[in-house]
């Protein structure tokens, strides 16, 4: 039960947070696709930035794993495509049409609904997929990145070149 | 199709279980900071269709429901597809410097970039 209230908490903080930065709206989402209206990239750059340092600075301390997904050239490329031509047309990412729907926008109802429909269809597309888009798995270490005692003693320096100064900035 | 026999014999409920989780409550909680964050400094506001989608395609409800339903059928089967979405593979893929983060976030913004300014630019 912990780690759903934990979800919870750190669910309001994001969405709160998401909302002061303006980047819920349906206008900075087309703004950023129609590269005239940069918040949206300027507020994912500063949260990755920051992010990372916290992150690595946790896992160097062994208090947290590193959890992220396993990279399929095929699925990935295929997906970020349909993605990216759905999100032109809703308008939204599914965290930001949850929250849009938090700040009154009701209108992000829609894509919502579409997204229920659409999980149920790639649920039943999944084995076809499967078979014809994907390819080899390549896992999470397609670039060297910095492991504790890690072999790959290169791209953990340039990682630990690069990530302390910003914290400094 | 929603038939409990049809859910169990699915190969992809099988490998992603759907539970009452984090995850779910973070979905939730997503709206409910939202919605303090909003009240609280009196952005909140109804609309029922975004100004520039009202500006390309009309005031009427419908059009948007039928455009809004579409767009989240195709995005949520790319983001299954790709095993992300902009937060899952775009913050906290390029956070952990993950590869499959950077080329999914790159490849949202093509499809993104190239199917926005086909709808809206020059309109």
């Amino acid at each position: 039960m912990t780690e759903q209230i934990i979800g919870l908490v750190t669910g309001v903080l994001f969405g709160f947070l998401l909302q002061k930065g303006r980047v819920l709206r349906f206008e900075k989402q087309l703004g950023a696709m129609l590269l005239k209206d940069m918040t949206i990239v300027k507020f994912m750059m500063s949260a990755v930035v920051v992010g990372m340092v916290g992150i690595y600075a946790l896992y160097d301390l062994e208090v947290i794993e590193l959890s992220h997904k396993s990279m399929n050239l095929g699925a990935v490329t295929v997906g970020g495509l349909l993605f990216g031509i759905g999100w032109a047309f809703a308008g939204y990412c599914p965290g930001t049409a949850v929250g849009a729907l938090g700040e009154g926008r009701w209108h992000a109802l829609w894509p919502l609904l579409g997204m229920l429909i659409g999980a149920a269809i790639y649920a039943e597309a999944y084995p076809f997929m499967k078979e014809n888009v994907f390819l080899e798995e390549l896992g999470q270490d397609f670039i060297p990145r910095c492991h504790r005692n890690s072999s790959l003693a290169l791209g953990c320096d340039i990682h630990r070149i690069n990530r302390w100064p910003v914290l400094v900035l | 199709m929603a038939s409990p026999d049809h859910v169990e014999k699915n190969e992809y409920y099988n490998k992603t279980r759907v539970k009452f989780d984090w995850q779910f409550l973070l979905v939730i909680g997503i709206a409910l900071g939202a919605l303090v964050s909003s009240l609280t400094d009196k952005s909140f506001k109804f609309e029922a269709s975004p100004p520039i989608w009202r500006e390309r395609f009309g005031k009427k409800v419908w059009v948007r429901a039928i455009g809004g339903i579409l767009g989240g059928i195709v995005l949520i089967f790319g983001a299954r597809l790709a095993s992300g979405c902009p937060s899952g593979h775009g913050l906290s893929g390029w956070m952990q410097m993950s590869m499959a983060g950077y080329v999914a976030l790159i490849f949202f913004f093509i499809g993104g970039i190239i199917l926005a300014n086909l709808i809206y630019r020059g309109k």
